[in-house]
């Protein structure tokens, strides 16, 4: 039953309360119960102490007590007991100190207990790594206090244990504590399926293994242990392994049933322990009573290790259907790999009343449900084990013989013809009641009802008609009985109890092979895992683009193939880059979606215009590059692209080109650099050998075509040219291959412009932009800013000037005019410097202004 | 599709435990050719554990280790841990470099050394578990008690030291281990 509920009802707002466990508070006289709880308040942590009603669900049934602050000076601390009759017991008993003082808790064993302690050890200010809290498998409870001695710091202050009993069973928390530090909900459903998957492969790491359990069931009729228990529990056997003890009617008293308090559980308990079989050592791993319903579980001391999960619950099926007055107690554990339920039941009296007692067994299976360490399975019911052993009085009488008929039947040890009318087997023939489950024969005489002190039939008024109300049962497979009896010489009560001895082969986990198993199922979902991050395959990563020229779009494509997840790519920027690609370099799409196996196809154009031609020409830069595809959640993909560009007047320096007497195609890639490279001249001083060309040939070739083939064209540089046209004017440029260009006017005059607009430093030098713009208007200042241009670009400046104004010749033929060129060429001639604003129009109407005074001045013809 | 993964920086998720702590560790393996060298350092800025990886049976990777331990220590983050790693050790007819060549580098740069083949499983294991080692004790203060323990992801970059062949160039059977 989980009462965290409760808790948490009455805490406030932002108060977590993360796990409760109920303890025996130990006071100087009296044992009281309470409910721990630990709670988190905006990353603070402290214990919440409730006095509580039996089974505490809502916050009516619990009233908080105290409050522990879990800070410096906190600490848990695992103690023994001075009591004796614990020292068989596996409960853990702690201390806990913190600034106002001590407590001490005897919390009950089991998996719930170590997940409380666990989550505890957490909340300690300043936790240490958990290489403390492994190395000595001992600190599951780690005590924090600010001792200077490192030391003492971390390691566990246990006392010194009584007995190796104990030590044993505290070992085996911590054992099956680290397996449950692995399977904490961390890793959420990944462990679930990890879980799933072993149970599965169970077979592959598990050997079956012969262990002896001891079951005993004993209606004690509300007596107390007068005589040794020793002919019931130990006589004449080998000393099992375990021992499942059930008691039915411990106390009949009104106290007992109201307040499922009774002095007669620490009777029968230490009386069952100081029987047990002498010749070995046993732990007591639970105990759990519900009004006279007791159930004890022991273990070998030696097998402690080996238990674990170990959750006990009651289920009343008494008065009102709910109080436990009948019903039952269970104890379900984990040995070795082995999941066992034990219980101990108390099902309805009476003769006629068969028929209750198969809807209490019905009601008992149903609402018998233990919680689980993994919050996400559902709750465990007692079918779900490998192997159920149910003991108890199940209270099923012999039916259709008078007293005196059963009386003679078992004088004779008639038992078999006697069995045919035991109501348990015929409602167990009409699959009525405990299907699936076994019995083994009776051939002891009915336990039931006898004078208590001797081993005579029941004298009394009622009279009862003797019935083998006491009965063991089992389900499950490799489960064998070995022996199945009555105890006649123990005579504390009216009934005798009874015993069974079974062997059960128990999954052993060969550490070697789980560990294989283990690790093979990881593997396996790390596989998974992998199978299902993006992953796409690309038809092309390496992408070589030949001989690229200026202003010509090359397109490579290639396609993007998905395989099975479903992904989102894109090309990503670089390290220290904002762009994804070169300047010269675009992906097109650049980012897209794409479903399983479906393709895309992505295609990367290569243009080099006037902001790169000039790196490229130089060889400053070269066409190379490597994109990132990138997929969302999964792998990055690297593409190259190569290429070789063809250097080209086209974004080459005037000066540079008034170097080359020859094509550029024709110049060694040195010399490109390195005129390209050279500053800029402002005089006429010859730096190099050979006196550079006036203007650039290049613009003498466009010019000369037009001032011979466009003076009377109308339209000129105001109609487009073919593109095609374009790129054979660039080669002829470039090239040479040709004396006189081809294509029309208009691509010509295209080209011409296009020309100036490529110049990385324009006709009038940038410095000088501002300047101009200035004195626009005035045609004196005008002139002196052009003769402070270096050489090569006033001569430029004036043999265009030159040019344009015999256009306007004959622009009664071409219909130019003086406005029409200066705001076309303006915008060329005159650019401003880098990081200037964009020319707004006052400015291009002065660049306008300052060509146009050019285009109407007959003088300085060059 | 190829038996090579494209250059580029594959990306897989792997499970183990180190001393009974399960970690989850993000691997990227990125491209060893030199070409992407450039882009391949800016994951190591993520890296909190790294292998160097040269081949033994190859000189020149092994030298080119060096680099490859510069450009670490430049882009990495400080306090990432680092593995040498000889690998093919298979490969014993056509090793180039000694087990004590890889040791006497691992020294001079205070990392551990191991010697693995994908290709027969040596040391792949103890390995990856050594490197996460290294980065959880690296990151103990950090990382808040058991519980981050086991949650914290962490990523292991992988660096191959590649040969310098054209890919495929090889025929061994490529490596199985993930
Ligand atoms: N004999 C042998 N061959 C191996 C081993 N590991 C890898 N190879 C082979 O070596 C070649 C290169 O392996 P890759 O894993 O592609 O090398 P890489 O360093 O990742 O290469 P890049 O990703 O290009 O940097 C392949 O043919 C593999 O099959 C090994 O341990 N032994
Ligand atoms: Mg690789």
């Amino acid at each position: 039953m989980d009462q965290s509920v409760a808790i948490q009802e009455t805490l406030a707002d932002g108060e977590t309360c993360l796990i409760v466990v109920q303890g025996i508070l130990a006071g100087e006289e009296s044992v009281e119960s309470r409910l721990l709880g630990l709670v988190r308040t905006h990353g603070e942590h402290a214990l919440f102490l409730y006095t509580h009603r039996r089974m505490a669900i809502t916050a009516e049934d619990v009233c908080l007590e105290r409050i522990v602050p879990i800070t410096e000076g906190f600490a848990v601390e695992e103690v023994t007991p001075d009591n004796d009759r614990y020292i068989i017991g596996s409960d853990v008993t702690v201390q806990i100190s913190s600034e106002d003082g001590q407590l001490v808790v005897q919390l009950p064993f089991g998996s719930h207990t170590r997940m409380f302690l666990q989550e505890i050890s957490k909340c300690l200010p300043g936790i240490v790594g958990s290489e403390d809290i492994k190395q000595n498998g001992k600190n599951l409870v780690v005590n924090h206090s600010q001792s200077t001695n490192s030391d003492d710091k971390v390691t566990l202050r246990q006392s010194k244990s009584k007995t190796d009993v104990s030590e044993m069973v505290r070992s085996s928390m911590i054992v099956s504590d680290k397996a449950c530090s692995l399977s904490l909900q961390k890793f959420g459903l990944r462990d679930t399926i990890v879980k799933s998957q072993l149970v599965k492969r169970e077979d592959s790491y598990t050997s079956l293994q012969n262990f002896r359990f001891f079951v005993g069931t004993y209606n004690v009729n509300g007596q107390s242990p007068k005589e040794s228990l020793r002919p019931w529990l130990s006589h004449g056997i080998e000393p099992p392994d375990v021992y499942c003890v059930g008691f039915q009617e411990l106390d009949l008293s009104k106290e007992a049933f109201f307040f499922n308090d009774t002095p007669k559980e620490e009777e029968w308990f230490k009386a069952v322990t100081d029987s047990l079989h002498p010749d070995a050592r046993y732990a007591k791993v639970k105990l759990i009573r519900l009004v006279g319903m007791m159930l004890l579980l022991y273990v070998k001391a030696d097998h402690a290790l080996n238990i674990s999960e170990v959750e006990a619950e009651t289920v009343g099926t008494g008065i009102m259907g709910r109080m436990g007055n009948k019903g039952a107690v269970a104890i379900r554990f984990k040995f070795h790999n082995t999941s066992v339920c034990i219980v101990n039941s108390h099902l309805a009296a009476h003769m006629e009343e068969y028929e209750r007692r198969n809807q209490d067994f019905k009601d008992i299976c149903s609402r018998m449900q233990f919680c689980q360490l993994d919050p996400n399975l559902p709750p465990l019911t007692i079918s779900k084990h490998d192997v159920v052993l149910w003991l108890g009085d199940l209270n099923y009488r012999l039916e259709e013989l008078d007293v005196e008929k059963v009386k003679m039947l078992i004088e004779k040890k008639a038992f078999r013809a006697l069995y045919k009318h035991d109501q348990l087997k015929r409602q167990m023939d009409e699959k009525a009641v405990f299907e699936g489950f076994s019995e083994g024969e009776i051939t002891f005489q009915p336990t039931y009802k006898y004078d208590t002190g001797c081993d005579g039939w029941d004298t009394s008024e009622k009279c009862r008609a003797p019935a083998w109300c006491d009965r063991i049962l089992w389900k499950g497979k490799n489960i064998f009985q070995l022996s199945y009896r009555s105890h006649m010489a123990v005579k504390i009560s009216d009934h005798k109890p009874v015993s069974s001895m079974f062997d059960i082969k128990v999954k052993v986990v060969n550490e070697e092979l789980y560990r294989k198993a283990f690790e093979e199922i990881v593997r396996s979902l790390d596989k998974m895992e992998n199978a299902s991050i993006p992953s796409v395959i690309l038809s092309q990563r390496e992408f070589s683009f030949r001989d690229v020229k200026y202003m010509q779009l090359q397109v490579k494509t290639f396609t993007i193939r998905n395989e099975q997840v479903p992904c989102q790519f894109e090309f990503i920027n670089k390290l220290d880059e904002d762009t994804y690609c070169k300047e010269w370099l675009i992906a097109n799409p650049r980012k897209g979606f794409l479903l399983p196996d479906s393709e895309m196809t992505i295609e990367l154009e290569l243009f080099v215009n006037k902001s790169t031609a000039t790196r490229l020409n130089s060889g400053e830069e070269k066409l190379e590059d490597i994109l990132i595809l990138h997929l969302n959640e999964g792998k990055d993909y690297f593409l190259s692209v190569t290429g070789n560009y063809l250097p080209s007047c086209f974004g080459s320096p005037i000066q540079t080109l008034c170097y080359m007497r020859e094509p550029i195609q024709d110049m060694s890639a040195e010399s490109i650099r390195e005129l390209t490279l050279l500053p800029l001249q402002m005089s006429d001083d010859i730096f190099r050998d050979e006196k550079p060309l006036d203007i650039p040939k290049e613009l003498w070739m466009l010019v000369d075509h037009l001032y011979r083939n466009a003076s009377h064209q109308e339209d000129l540089f105001q109609q487009p040219g073919l593109r095609s046209e374009f790129q054979q004017i660039r080669d002829c440029l470039d090239t040479g291959m040709l004396d006189t260009l081809l294509g029309s006017n208009h691509s010509v005059a295209e080209a011409l412009l296009l020309f100036l607009e490529s110049l990385p430093e324009p006709v009038i030098c940038c410095h000088l932009y501002n300047d101009c713009l200035h004195c626009a208007g005035n045609y004196t200042l005008s002139s002196q800013v052009v003769s402070r241009l270096p050489t090569c670009h006033k001569n430029v400046f004036n043999y265009l000037m030159a040019f344009l104004r015999e256009l306007l010749k004959n622009s009664e033929k071409n219909h130019l005019d003086a406005n029409i060129l200066a705001s076309i060429f303006g915008g060329l001639l005159l650019r401003p410097p880098p990081r200037h604003p964009k020319p707004d129009v006052t400015e291009k109407r002065k660049a306008q202004q300052f060509i146009q005074q050019f285009l109407l001045r007959e003088s300085n013809s060059p | 599709p190829s038996p090579f993964p494209p250059p580029g920086v594959d990306f897989k998720m792997k499970t183990i435990e180190v001393d009974g702590i399960k970690v989850r560790i993000q691997i990227w393996d990125t491209a060893g050719q030199e070409r992407y060298q450039t882009i391949t350092k800016q994951y190591y800025r993520r890296a909190q554990g790294i292998f160097l990886v040269y081949d033994i049976s190859s000189e020149r990777s092994y030298q080119h280790i060096m680099k490859w331990a510069s450009d670490v220590d430049e882009y990495a983050p400080d306090g990432v841990q680092k593995i040498l790693i000889g690998n093919k050790a298979d490969e014993e007819q056509k090793r180039q470099v000694g087990r004590e060549q890889g040791l006497q580098l691992a020294k001079e740069y205070g990392m551990d050394f191991y010697e693995t083949s994908a290709c027969t499983n040596v040391n792949i294991k103890e390995s990856f578990t050594r490197l996460t080692e290294l980065v959880l004790q690296a990151h103990r203060k950090e990382l808040d008690g058991l519980r981050a323990y086991a949650a914290g992801e962490l990523n292991l970059a992988e660096l191959e030291e590649e040969e310098g062949k054209p890919e495929g160039a090889e025929n061994s059977p490529k490596a199985c281990w993930c």
